[in-house]
């Protein structure tokens, strides 16, 4: 259980500052939150949501109001209690102290932000390349460069920044680099098929997190296998985070 | 004060060759091994666990997506996805052997020679209280669901299992079946100290974008609240119709439900899905039986088994 300590709302977007000290203490960046919605009997499942951001006492959480679930939580209001599970998942790694490029497509930049505080908080460089359709998608821009990091931008329709998604941002980072560096991305499965691509080309080690839908999130039900080095894995306690190279792309590639 | 008022009614029951501390279980394919739902479950809190179903040897399960959401439930296409048997018992058991409450294996199989086989197989390990036969789960080819459907494939099998084995032997029975009742009574002729019923209903969701069946293997099994009322008269009928105690099983989310099954003739319940949502389900409902026993005038809770008939 967790109290709603405050709720920023932007667009389709709502940002939630959850207070739950045990949730906060143990939280790694890349882990995800499973919240009850509705208030009721439907949605049935819970929700999973990335942690954005976690302190002492508090665990954030960035909401895209899409559905019936996310609209509930979105339209929380402060003082009201949650019923969430967590910290739930493996995580990215904080091992070495290469810089990073952090590679953010629309809601996936969601992770990152916490990632890259942890990250710069062990003193690691951190380039932030944060892509989306259009303006509206680039999220969390301002809080990442507050934590430490650059802030690179790429709009699909030209908007901000390059013209192109994140992945073509990562893609111009890497060209010529001599100096070794390790990724961390979230976002749509295309991305992170495209960012492993890219990791592969220039030998570079890479993490990327990924989304099934979850019906129990606790690693027991079997729903939300990918295939990773020839065999079935879970995405909520195998991953969601897992070395883009053991993951296999197929149809994206 | 009446010191006997004061006194905790006890929830011990005998069920199937099964002593058991409380009458809640945790369902096969919703606790893994156990070792996953370590830390969100008091096991000390459950009468016992089932584990996830085991064959012969491994399996991967059904492609993706393997899971949907529905009205008050969910349908699932696993696919039977375990570790095999002999895995199972170099992997899994140990630290099943170490759970503090009675655990059962749950045995599945696509002919009868590899139930006998696994069954065969478990025999000479240590900790496990007794088996549960699967003999209906949807989402297999050849199998599973099959030997649940016929009363005479099933009363062979059960007999087969029950030379091969001493230990309680459970039957969990699919609700997928014109009349439940020549099933239960082919599964207590065949030797099974139990009923389990029941396992998930066939059914399907279609993605209206992709205009595709929404789980890959097409149709799945329906699990959930939604399976409570189906579940409730299934019970109901078997229990008049066989002497063996019949484990309930089908959307228990609360104290209440499982209230209601044991009114219904249930011996003990099962918590399946139930855990997805809330992981200290088990534990919550036998904690509620337990305040329910206590603010009613039953000794025990053997009382209301059946009282609703």
């Amino acid at each position: 259980m967790a109290r709603l300590h405050r709720i920023r709302r932007f667009g389709d977007f709502a940002h939630l500052t959850l207070s739950a000290p045990a949730v906060a203490r143990g939280a790694r960046p890349g882990q995800f939150l499973e919240i009850r919605t509705g208030g009721g009997p439907a949605p049935f499942w819970r929700r999973p949501f990335s942690i954005c951001r976690a302190t002492a006492t508090q665990v954030e959480v960035l909401v895209k109001a899409v559905g019936p679930g996310s609209r509930w939580l979105a339209a929380r209001r402060v003082g009201e209690t949650l019923d969430l599970l967590g910290p739930l998942g493996r995580g990215y790694s904080l091992a070495g102290r290469e810089p990073r490029l952090l590679v953010g497509g629309g809601y996936g930049v969601a992770p990152l932000l916490f990632l890259a505080e942890r990250l710069r908080a062990r003193g690691c460089a951190v380039e932030a390349l944060v892509g989306g359709r259009c303006t509206e998608d680039l999220l969390l821009r301002n809080e990442l460069r507050r934590a430490g990091a650059r802030v690179a931008c790429a709009t699909e329709d030209g908007g901000t920044g390059m013209r192109g998604t994140a992945a073509d941002l990562l893609s111009e980072r890497l060209r010529g680099r001599g100096r070794p560096v390790r990724i961390a991305a979230c976002g749509p499965r295309g991305l992170l098929a495209a960012v492993a691509r890219l990791a592969r080309r220039y030998g570079l080690p890479a993490e990327v997190s990924l989304e099934e839908t979850l019906a129990c999130g606790l690693g027991v039900c079997n729903g939300c296998v990918v295939r990773v080095k020839g065999e079935y894995r879970r995405v909520c306690v195998d991953g969601p985070v897992f070395p883009a190279e053991d993951v296999e792309w197929h149809e994206e590639e | 004060m009446k010191k006997n008022k004061r006194r905790q009614p006890s929830l011990a029951v005998t069920v199937g060759g099964l002593r058991l501390r409380n009458p809640v279980l945790l369902a096969s394919g919703t606790c893994g091994y156990g070792e996953e739902l370590r830390g969100w479950l008091d096991f000390k809190a459950v009468g016992g666990i089932i584990a996830k179903s085991i064959t012969l040897r491994p399996r991967a399960g059904n492609p993706m997506p393997r899971v949907v959401e529905c009205a008050a439930g969910m349908l699932n296409a696993i696919g039977l996805a375990n570790v095999g048997v002999e895995a199972f018992c170099r992997e899994k058991l140990p630290a099943l052997r170490r759970m503090p409450c009675a655990v059962l294996a749950n045995v599945a199989g696509s002919t009868q020679t590899e139930y006998l086989r696994v069954v065969e197989r478990l025999q000479p390990e240590r900790g496990l209280a007794g088996i549960e036969l699967n003999v209906s789960c949807p989402n297999v080819q050849a199998g599973g669901m099959e030997f649940g459907r016929d009363p005479k494939t099933l009363e062979r099998l059960v007999r087969a299992v029950r030379r091969e084995t001493t230990w309680p032997l459970w039957v969990k029975l699919s609700p997928n079946v014109t009349d439940i009742l020549p099933l239960a009574q082919a599964a207590e002729q065949g030797g099974a100290d139990a009923l389990t019923l029941i396992n998930t209903l066939l059914g399907m969701r279609l993605d209206i974008f992709r205009r595709r069946p929404a789980l890959a293997y097409g149709t799945g099994g329906l699990s959930g609240p939604a399976i409570k009322p189906v579940a409730l008269a299934m019970v109901y009928k078997a229990a008049g119709a066989v002497k063996i105690p019949v484990v309930g099983c089908g959307g228990i989310e609360t104290p209440e439900d499982a209230v209601e099954f044991l009114l219904a003739g249930a011996s003990a319940v099962q918590i399946g899905t139930g855990t997805f949502r809330q992981p200290a389900a088990g534990s919550q409902v036998a904690e509620g039986l337990r305040r329910y026993a206590a603010a009613g005038r039953f000794g025990s809770l053997r009382a209301l088994i059946g009282a609703g008939r």
